[in-house]
C-alpha cells in the first residue's frame, strides 16, 4: 500500500515540477503579499491633515496649539477663520481634523473653570478621525493638568486606570496579521495543488485509467494529495521564517509542535482540495471553486479581526470552519506560547472536520469509481 | 462598419456572458459575495467582547462600576474570578480578551486626595479589537471615578474630576466613526476587480479555445473588437455599483449623499479604466489560467495595500503615489469616498477625476496599440528536451500514419 | 480563357525558433481552382494557410492575394478570403444562426443581401433544420459544414480551408467534399489542406509538402504519371524475409508496408514486374499468399516521392 500510495505522489510530483504559473505565482505572491502586509500595517497613522480655529489668539492658545502641533499623529497644515469654515474644507474633501478654540479660553483657564474646546471629525476618514481624536484627547488632557493644576503626566499617571497589554505589548498590527497571513497561504496553496491533482488528470482524459486501476480510494487521496503537501510545507516554513526573521513577529511557543499540527491540519484540509477537482471537470473551475470556498473560510477564519468579537452566529459557525483553528493555533504558540494542553480542544476539532471531510471525499471517489 | 462591428462583439459577448453560469455569477452577484467577505472579514465591529472581572473590593462602588461595564455594547462580563492568577488560562484559551481588576479599597478617597485606579490586562493578539476594549474599558473607568471624586469631594475638587479641558465633539458625515463607513466606498471599487478579471479570462479563453484565429483573420477592426468586448462587462460593472449602493444602504446604513450622476460617471470612467487595463493584460496572456492570476495580482494586491482603501497612503514615498495612480483604484477611492459620504462634488475632485479619464482612454488605446490581428504560437520550451523527443516521436508515427 | 493567379508565393519561409516550419515555397494558385496541400501533421500546412490568411507574417519571401500583400495590406486579404482554421474557430454557446449573423455583420453583409445570402448558405449546408441549434451541440460534420457556412457569407475570392475534414466520419467527409467540388464547379477560388491522401484526388491541383518543402506541385494526375514504375501488392508468410529478397532485386524502385501488406513499386520500363517479383520470391522458397497488380494511388505516389526525396537529402 505505502509503495502504491508513493508511486502515485512520485508522478504527482514530476506533474507538479513542470508547472510554471502556479507554484512561482504563490511562492512569488506570497513573499509579496507577506511583504506588503508587514509594510502597509506597519504604517503609522501620521500627519492627519488638521485645520486650527484660534478665536482666543492668547498665550494659552497659542501654548495649546503647539502641544497638539508637537505630536507626530497631527499636522496642522492650515487655519481657518470659523467652524463654517473647517466644515466647508471637509465638505470639499481638504481637511480631517478641525479644532476651534473659542473666544476666552485663557479667561476659562486662568479662572479655573473648564474650558471647552471644540473638535470637529470628518467621519468619512472615520480611521484618522479615530487617531486623530484619541492623540487630541491626550494632548488637551495633559496640557489642561499642565495649565490648571500645574501637573505633569509623571506626577498623576498612577491616578488612571492602569492598562497592561500582553501577547503583543505595542499592539503591533503585523504581529496578528502576518502568522494568519503565513497560515492562510499555505492553506490556499495546497488546496488549489490538491484540486488541480485530478482535474489535470481530466483535462488529460486519463481519470478513467486512474479510476479503473486497482487502486483503493483511499490510497489514490493521500497519493495525490502527498506532492501538494511537500511542496506546501516548504512554502509555509519559508513564510514561517520571513515573518520571523524579517518581519520582527516572535516566535515564543514550539517550533516542533507547531509543525506537527501543521501536517494534521493539512491532511484535514486536503481532503477539500481533492473534492474540489472531483467535481470540477476543468483545472480552471476547480481554481475558482478553492478561491470562492476559500473566502467564505476567510469570513469565519479570523484572519483580519478577532472572531470572539463577532456577532454570536458568525462565533458559532466558526467552530467548524477548520482554518479558524489552526490560525488559533498557529497565533497561539507564536505569541502565547501555549501548548498542547490548551490547544486540544482545537486539534480535536481539526481532526473531526477533516475526517468528515476524507469520508465524504473518499465515498464521492468510490461513487465516480463505480 | 465599426458601429456594425462593436454592436455584433458585444452582442455576442453578451451571449457568451449570459449563457454561461459562472461567468454570469462573476460579474452579477460575485462583487456582492466578495463584498460580504471583505466587511465581515475586515471591519467586524467589536461587540460583547469577552472580558473577566476580578472585584477585589467587594463593595457597592465596585458593584456600581460592574454595572456599568455590563451596560457597554463594546464588552460582556463572561467571567468573575478571585485572583489575578485565574485569569492567565482563560487568556491563553481565548475565552476572554481583557480581565479588570477592581483594587480592594476601590471607592475610598485616601489621605492624599485620590483613589486607586482600576486595572486593566488587555489580550493585545488582535490589535484592532483589543484597542477598542482598552477605550472602552478606560472611558467607563474615568467616567465611574470621576462620579465617586465629584461625589466624595464635590464639583470643586482640585484632582482631577474631570478631563481638565472639556472636548465638544462633532462628527461630520459618520456620527459613529464606523470604519465600515470608511471602508465602503473604495470597496465598491475594489469589487468592480471581478468583471475586469471575468473580461481578461473571456479573451484569454477565446484565444485558448482557438476562436480568436478566426475572428483575426476577418476585417474586423481592433478598435470594434476590443470596444465591444469591453462593452457589456461595463454594463455589468454599472449593475454592480448600483447592486452594491442599495445594499451599503440597506445592509449596513452606508449613507449615500452625493450627487448619483456624477458617482455613475465616475463609475463608467473607472470600469473603462479598469476594463481597459484588463483587455491590456490580455493582449499579452493567452491563457485563461495566467490571465486569471495575474489580474488578481492587479486588481486586487495594489488596491487592497496600497490605494488607501484600508492604510493611508499618505505617508508613502510621492514616487510610489505617483506609480500608484496607475491603478485606476487609487483615484476611484480618492474621489469616491468623499462623493460618496460627504457629497462633495467633482469640481473639487478634478484632479482625480481627469487621472480617472485619462486612464480610461489610456489604457484603451495601448490595449488597442499592442492588439495584433496575428496568430501567437507558442515556441516549444527549449528545455524540455523530453517534450522535443515525444513531438519527435509524434509527427514520425503521424507521416507514417498518413501514408497508410 | 487564360488562368489569372490570384495567390502568389514567392520564396516563402517561416521559422519558428530555430525549426523551420516553410522553407522557400514558391507557389501560384490561380482563380477558380481546387488547390489541395497534401502532407502529414508537422508538414507545415497549417503555417502556410496561417500566412495566406494574412495571421501570420513570413520570416521570408512575399505573399500576395489578388495583388494585396499580406503583410502591408493584411486588412485587404482578410475582407476578400474567407478562413476556416484547423480548429472549430465558432462559438458553441452561439446557436447557428447566431453564429452565421455573426459572421454576416462582421463582413457587413446586411439587410436584404444578408437575408438571401443566409437562406442561401441554410440550403447549401443542409443546416436550415438546425437553425436554433447551439453550435456546440453540432455532430462533428455538421460544425464543418457551419464553418464554410459562416466563411462563405461574404462570397470570398479565396476560401481558405485548413483540414476541415481532420476528425469527420467518411461519409461526413464524402459530403464535405461533395460541397467543394459543388463550390468549384461554381467558379469559388479554393485551397484546401489535408492528410488524406484520397481527397488530394479530388482537387484541380496539389501540392505534396513534406518538412516544409514543395516534394511536387502538380494535378493530381501528372504527380502520380511522375512516379515511373507500377505498383504490385504483395501478401507472404514471411514478409520480413520476403522484404529482404526484394530488396535486392535492381527494378524495384521502393518498397512501401502497408499493414500486412508490401508494395512494390517496380520500374515501368522493365516488363513483366509481376513474374520477376513471383520468380525472384520462389527462389529463395517463400510461400506467396497473394501478389496482384493494383492501379497507382496518390499514396503510392506521395510514399515515393517522400522516399526519394529523404535518399537525396542523406545522399
Amino acid at each position: 500500500m505505502i509503495a502504491r500510495i508513493l508511486n502515485i505522489a512520485w508522478k504527482e510530483l514530476l506533474h507538479l515540477r513542470k508547472d510554471r504559473v502556479l507554484i512561482p505565482f504563490f511562492i512569488i505572491g506570497g513573499i509579496v503579499e507577506l511583504t506588503l502586509i508587514a509594510w502597509a500595517t506597519n504604517q503609522p497613522i501620521d500627519d492627519i491633515h488638521t485645520t486650527i480655529v484660534d478665536h482666543d489668539q492668547s498665550a494659552q492658545s497659542t501654548a495649546l496649539i503647539d502641544a497638539l502641533d508637537d505630536t507626530s499623529t497631527l499636522a496642522h497644515e492650515t487655519s481657518a477663520n470659523n467652524a463654517a469654515a473647517v466644515r466647508s474644507k471637509m465638505h470639499r474633501d481638504e481637511t480631517v481634523v478641525g479644532i476651534v478654540i473659542p473666544e476666552g479660553y485663557a479667561e476659562d483657564v486662568e479662572a479655573g473653570a473648564f474650558p471647552t474646546v471644540r473638535l470637529i471629525l470628518n467621519g468619512a476618514h472615520s480611521v484618522k478621525a479615530q487617531e486623530a481624536r484619541r492623540a487630541i484627547e491626550e494632548v488637551t488632557f495633559e496640557q489642561g493638568m499642565r495649565e490648571r493644576f500645574n501637573m505633569e503626566p509623571a506626577e498623576y499617571a498612577e491616578m488612571l486606570p492602569q492598562i497592561s497589554v500582553r501577547y503583543n505589548e505595542d499592539l503591533e498590527r503585523g504581529w496578528y496579521t502576518l502568522p494568519a497571513e503565513s497560515g492562510f497561504i499555505f492553506y490556499l496553496f495546497t488546496v488549489v495543488l490538491a484540486a488541480l491533482a485530478i482535474t489535470r488528470e481530466k483535462e488529460k482524459g486519463t481519470y478513467e485509467q486512474l479510476l479503473v486501476m486497482p487502486y483503493r480510494s483511499v490510497e489514490v487521496i493521500i497519493g495525490k494529495a502527498l506532492a501538494p503537501m511537500v511542496v506546501g510545507f516548504a512554502l509555509f516554513l519559508a513564510m514561517m521564517g520571513l515573518t520571523v526573521f524579517a518581519f520582527g513577529v516572535p516566535f515564543r511557543g514550539s517550533l516542533p509542535l507547531l509543525m506537527v499540527l501543521a501536517i494534521i491540519y493539512l491532511v484535514a484540509e486536503l481532503g477539500k482540495g481533492i473534492l474540489m477537482s472531483m467535481l470540477s471537470r476543468t483545472q480552471l473551475q476547480a481554481v475558482l471553486l478553492v478561491f470562492v470556498l476559500a473566502m467564505v473560510d476567510m469570513i469565519f477564519s479570523g484572519y483580519a479581526v478577532a472572531v470572539e468579537t463577532m456577532p454570536p452566529f458568525i462565533r458559532f459557525l466558526s467552530n467548524f470552519v477548520a482554518i479558524r483553528h489552526w490560525l488559533l493555533i498557529v497565533r497561539g504558540i507564536m505569541l502565547k506560547d501555549v501548548g498542547l494542553s490548551v490547544l486540544w480542544p482545537h486539534v480535536l476539532a481539526i481532526i473531526a472536520i477533516g475526517t468528515v471531510i476524507l469520508t465524504f471525499t473518499a465515498t464521492q471517489y468510490r461513487r465516480q469509481a463505480n | 462598419m465599426i458601429l456594425t462591428h462593436f454592436l455584433a462583439i458585444s452582442r455576442k459577448e453578451l451571449y457568451h456572458i449570459v449563457r454561461d453560469p459562472g461567468t454570469l455569477l462573476l460579474v452579477t452577484i460575485g462583487p456582492v459575495f466578495l463584498m460580504v467577505v471583505f466587511t465581515y472579514t475586515l471591519t467586524s465591529e467589536v461587540r460583547n467582547a469577552p472580558v473577566a472581572v476580578i472585584d477585589q473590593a467587594k463593595n457597592t462602588a465596585s458593584r456600581d462600576l460592574i454595572e456599568q461595564m455590563d451596560t457597554s455594547e463594546v464588552i460582556a462580563i463572561t467571567d468573575r474570578l478571585d485572583t489575578p492568577g485565574e485569569a492567565n488560562d482563560l487568556f491563553d484559551r481565548n475565552q476572554i480578551v481583557a480581565a479588570v481588576i477592581i483594587p480592594e479599597d476601590y471607592g475610598t478617597i485616601k489621605a492624599d486626595g485620590t483613589m486607586s485606579p482600576v486595572d486593566g490586562i488587555i489580550d493585545g493578539t488582535e490589535p484592532v479589537s483589543a484597542q477598542a476594549v482598552i477605550d472602552e474599558i478606560s472611558y467607563i473607568a474615568q467616567a465611574d471615578a470621576e462620579k465617586i471624586y465629584v461625589e466624595a469631594l464635590g464639583e470643586d475638587a482640585t484632582n482631577f474630576v474631570r478631563p481638565p479641558i472639556t472636548i465638544d465633539e462633532e462628527v461630520l458625515y459618520n456620527p459613529e466613526l464606523d470604519n465600515l463607513f470608511d471602508f465602503y466606498p473604495g470597496l465598491v471599487g475594489m469589487m468592480l476587480g471581478l468583471p475586469a478579471i471575468a473580461l481578461a479570462m473571456a479573451v484569454a479563453r477565446e484565444a485558448e479555445h482557438g476562436k480568436l484565429e478566426q475572428l483575426v483573420a476577418t476585417p474586423i477592426k481592433k478598435r470594434a473588437l476590443l470596444l465591444g468586448k469591453m462593452a457589456p462587462y461595463v454594463g455589468f460593472g454599472m449593475l454592480d455599483v448600483y447592486l452594491l449602493l442599495v445594499m451599503g444602504r440597506l445592509a449596513y446604513d452606508v449613507p449615500f449623499e452625493g450627487s448619483i450622476l456624477a458617482y455613475t460617471l465616475v463609475a463608467i470612467l473607472f470600469l473603462v479604466a479598469n476594463l481597459g487595463l484588463g483587455l491590456l493584460i490580455a493582449v499579452f496572456i493567452r491563457s485563461q489560467q495566467v490571465a486569471m492570476l495575474v489580474a488578481i495580482l492587479v486588481f486586487f494586491i495594489p488596491p487592497f495595500f496600497m490605494s488607501g482603501i484600508f492604510f493611508p497612503i499618505d505617508a508613502m514615498p510621492w514616487i510610489v503615489r505617483e506609480e500608484m495612480n496607475a491603478f485606476p483604484a487609487t483615484s476611484f477611492v480618492a474621489i469616491s469616498r468623499p462623493l460618496f459620504l460627504q457629497g462633495t462634488g467633482l469640481q473639487h475632485l478634478w484632479e482625480s477625476t481627469a487621472i480617472l479619464a485619462l486612464l480610461a482612454i489610456g489604457y484603451l488605446e495601448l490595449a488597442v496599440f499592442a492588439f495584433r490581428k496575428k496568430v501567437i504560437i507558442d515556441l516549444p520550451n527549449p528545455f524540455h528536451r523530453v517534450e522535443k523527443a515525444e513531438t519527435d516521436a509524434v509527427s514520425q508515427r503521424s507521416v507514417e500514419g498518413a501514408a497508410q | 480563357m487564360p488562368a489569372e493567379t490570384l495567390v502568389e508565393l514567392q520564396a516563402v519561409g517561416r521559422q519558428f525558433g530555430n525549426v523551420a516550419a516553410i522553407q522557400n515555397l514558391t507557389i501560384m494558385v490561380n482563380r477558380g481552382e481546387l488547390f489541395g496541400v497534401i502532407g502529414p501533421d508537422g508538414a507545415g500546412k497549417t503555417t502556410l494557410m496561417r500566412m495566406i490568411a494574412a495571421v501570420l507574417n513570413p520570416s521570408q519571401g512575399t505573399i500576395t492575394v489578388g495583388g494585396n500583400d499580406t503583410v502591408a495590406a493584411a486588412e485587404a486579404v482578410k475582407t476578400m478570403t474567407g478562413y476556416m482554421p484547423q480548429r472549430f474557430g465558432l462559438y458553441a454557446d452561439l446557436s447557428v444562426q447566431e453564429n452565421l449573423a455573426f459572421a454576416a455583420d462582421v463582413f457587413g453583409i446586411t439587410g436584404k443581401l444578408r437575408r438571401e445570402r443566409m437562406a442561401q448558405l441554410y440550403t447549401f449546408s443542409q443546416l436550415g433544420p438546425f437553425k436554433a441549434r447551439p453550435a456546440g451541440l453540432l455532430s462533428g460534420g455538421m460544425k464543418k459544414k457551419l464553418g464554410l457556412a459562416t466563411a462563405l457569407i461574404h462570397q470570398p475570392e479565396l476560401l481558405l480551408l485548413d483540414e476541415p475534414t481532420t476528425g469527420v466520419d467518411p461519409l461526413a467527409r464524402r459530403g464535405f467534399w461533395d460541397l467543394l467540388s459543388n463550390l468549384h464547379a461554381n467558379g469559388t477560388t479554393t485551397i484546401v489542406t489535408t492528410p488524406y491522401m484520397d481527397e488530394a484526388e479530388r482537387c484541380s491541383r496539389v501540392v505534396l509538402l513534406y518538412e516544409g518543402q514543395i516534394i511536387a506541385c502538380d494535378e493530381p494526375a501528372a504527380i502520380k504519371a511522375r512516379v515511373l514504375g507500377e505498383v504490385v501488392t504483395l501478401e507472404a508468410k514471411d514478409m520480413r524475409a520476403a522484404r529482404r529478397v526484394l530488396e535486392e532485386v535492381k527494378s524495384i524502385l521502393d518498397l512501401q508496408p502497408y499493414g500486412n501488406r508490401l508494395n512494390i513499386i517496380y520500374d515501368a520500363e522493365e516488363a513483366g514486374a509481376i513474374d520477376h517479383i513471383r520468380t525472384a520470391l520462389e527462389d529463395a522458397n517463400i510461400a506467396i499468399t497473394s501478389l496482384k497488380s493494383v492501379p497507382m494511388r496518390m499514396e503510392e505516389a506521395f510514399t515515393y516521392l517522400v522516399n526519394q526525396h529523404r535518399l537525396q537529402e542523406t545522399v
